[in-house]
């Protein structure tokens, strides 16, 4: 259909330039909103997002949108794609909900959902560095508090 | 020059260390909790329940994060005491502050324990009472989804549910009494629920706008009669009550896109086929066919077959397997006119055999509009080498006069055709398993497709049982 691939330049909040071809980008409903409505000049800003997130976020596009690619092949990819550093799982769920694709966000949730998952308190409070604000009192208080939670 | 050289390393240094001191700041930064509340809830909905009620001990910020959680996964593994099941899933619902629900699962492993919270004091349906309250849109209820030993009621409230958008529910027991006003309905499916015909027709129109219905294990029913908007039937394990065989199953959907027919045929091997193989199998499942009955069965197929046929003319996308082809190819030698069918996409899941493919393109001569043509290669087994009867055709032709016999048919529409490789036998062995058969099939396809757009053939990469590795098939090199 597409005789001449039509490109965008995307900018991210750090300047940083990245030339994408249109139909890959359109993954974004953000950017797809901002193409049908005709408001792309020469350039899209992305305020919300950093470059180092924005070439994770290209990777994941890029082999979403391969052709002939098997449902496996993703699979194996979108598993080692989250692979990642908490740090970096954040900054990608908010650049998906900022870009506004759904696929990703998902993914991405899904992913701290399962890092969660059937974990004690301590090893999620590891895995993610959350720091126990808790009294050794107050934490003794919430368990009896809530007794049946944890039996 | 020199100095500025050395200054612009100098500042390259500091900023690398800068980086570093960042990357390490980073990795203690408690990010998670920093996300908006909304997707921290949301994370917690999809999480089973009880994690997202433990999650309150994680630090302060995390404390009363829950309680608004729009969706409940209660499992009773990992319960010693069905008291204090009870006890949990009492408290989460009396300490939710959500005003809706979206969707509520409760997930029985330890099916000892059903009578009790069912019957004894009904627990269960107070805890669905509260669902229906909230207007809660998805609902699940597994109990050991193979087993007839236990059987349930549903609180009334469920029956006149109307945000219930997807119901999901084993060993439910319908009661013919109850009006049921599923108005808001688009997905049922049931497991090990019996119902006859007269319960399937009540039923179908007690959901209105219902678009996907999956029945496993239901007993009883001959006559699936769908005339409402129906799109997706899948029919599982369908068990006739005479066993003996002279019991068909009737389809009558005109409204249909999507059918799914599967046997629990597994040591014949037959896959997806038609609606009665059920019911002659059955009892026999562990012996596998007798080589006497043989022509027996293939009678009773074939005069299904050709049913089968005429009644799907008008549905648009078909799934269906090895027996389905084997008979098709056998009515071909007959000379018997088949139905043309209006089926835009073909999904065969079959092991690699002469029959199956001479089958295939038997069959492909009757569907004119068949724009996309699937075919799932299945794991070959002893069931696929053909029995006397079919040996009896088989011999009939051979391979250069049947490809030259099949009228030189073309196939106007055909776009995209996909091979999909097993899985579950070591592709490695692809080669001997006979693969010559399928190019042969995809040569005369080639040779009569005038619109073809897509050719596809995929290798799916599993852990192999055989190999213990990603292996490939022997012609298919992968990058």
């Amino acid at each position: 259909m597409s005789s001449s691939t039509k490109f965008l330049t995307l900018k991210t909040c750090d300047d940083k330039k990245f030339v994408l071809d249109e139909a890959i980008a359109v993954r974004s409903q953000t950017i797809k909103n901002m193409v049908e409505d005709d408001c792309v000049s020469n350039v899209i800003p992305l305020p919300n997002v950093d470059s180092k997130t924005m070439t994770k976020v290209i990777e994941y596009w890029k082999k979403h949108s391969e052709e002939g690619i098997s449902k496996d092949m993703l699979m194996d990819f979108d598993k080692a794609f989250v692979k990642v550093h908490h740090s970096i799982l954040h900054a990608l769920i908010l650049a998906a909900n900022f870009l506004n694709d759904k696929e990703m966000l998902d993914m991405m949730c899904q992913e701290v959902v399962d890092r969660i998952k059937g974990k004690t308190p301590e090893e999620i409070r590891k895995e993610f560095d959350i720091k126990n604000d808790f009294t050794p009192e107050e934490e003794e208080e919430i368990r009896k508090e809530n007794a049946w939670a944890f039996e | 020059m020199a100095s500025r050289k050395n200054l612009s390393r100098r500042s390259s240094d500091s900023s690398i260390l800068s980086k570093k001191r960042k990357i390490e700041n980073e990795t203690l930064e408690d990010r998670i909790s920093e996300l908006p509340d909304g997707f921290l809830l949301q994370m917690l909905s999809h999480l089973p329940t009880k994690d997202a009620v433990a999650s309150s001990l994680l630090s302060k910020s995390w404390r009363n994060l829950w309680t608004p959680i729009h969706s409940f996964n209660f499992s009773n593994a990992n319960y010693t005491e069905v008291r204090n099941f009870k006890s949990f899933v009492d408290n989460a619902l009396i300490h939710s502050t959500s005003s809706k629900i979206k969707k509520f699962v409760l997930d029985f492993h330890t099916i000892l324990w059903q009578p009790e919270l069912w019957k004894s004091d009904s627990k269960i349906s107070q805890w669905i009472n509260f669902a229906v309250g909230k207007e809660v849109q998805d609902v699940a209820i597994y109990a050991q989804p193979y087993s007839s030993r236990f059987s349930y009621e549903l609180p009334l409230s469920m029956y006149t549910c109307s945000s219930l958008i997807t119901l999901t529910l084993t060993n439910w027991v319908f009661d013919k009494r109850l009006n049921i006003a599923w108005n808001s309905l688009t997905s049922l499916t049931l497991h090990s629920t019996s119902l006859d015909d007269e319960d399937i027709v009540k039923l179908l129109s007690s959901c209105p706008a219902l678009e996907a219905m999956e029945l496993s294990f239901c007993e009883k029913f001959h006559s699936l009669k769908i005339t409402s908007n129906l799109k997706r039937q899948t029919l599982s394990n369908h068990l006739l009550p005479d066993v003996q065989g002279n019991e068909v199953l009737e389809i009558n959907a005109p409204h249909l896109k999507h059918l799914d027919i599967s046997g629990d045929l597994g040591k014949l091997n037959v896959g997806y086929l038609t609606f009665s193989d059920i019911c002659i199998t059955v009892g026999k499942r562990e012996a596998g066919i007798d080589e006497d009955d043989c022509p027996y069965y293939h009678q009773v197929i074939r005069n299904l077959v050709l049913d089968y046929l005429d009644k799907l003319s008008n549905v648009t996308e078909l799934i269906i397997g090895s027996w389905f082809a084997k008979v098709v190819f056998m009515l071909q030698l007959e000379s018997v006119i088949l139905p043309k069918l209006r089926c835009k996409c073909l999904t065969l899941k079959l092991g690699v055999s002469k029959y199956n493919m001479y089958g295939i393109a038997s069959l492909l001569q009757n569907l004119p509009r068949l724009e996309s043509l699937n075919i799932h290669i299945k794991p070959k087994t002893y069931n696929d080498s053909p029995c006397e009867l079919v040996q009896r055709y088989l011999d009939e032709v051979n391979d250069i006069n049947f490809w030259r016999w099949i009228p030189n048919h073309l196939f106007p529409n055909l776009k995209n055709v996909k091979i999909v490789g097993c899985v579950g036998k070591c592709m490695r062995m692809w080669s001997t398993m006979g693969f010559c058969k399928l190019f042969k099939l995809l040569k005369f396809l080639l040779k009569n497709v005038e619109a073809l757009q897509k050719l596809v053939i995929v290798a799916e990469r599993r852990e192999c049982d055989f190999c213990l590795e990603r292996c490939v098939p022997a012609f298919i090199e992968i990058s």
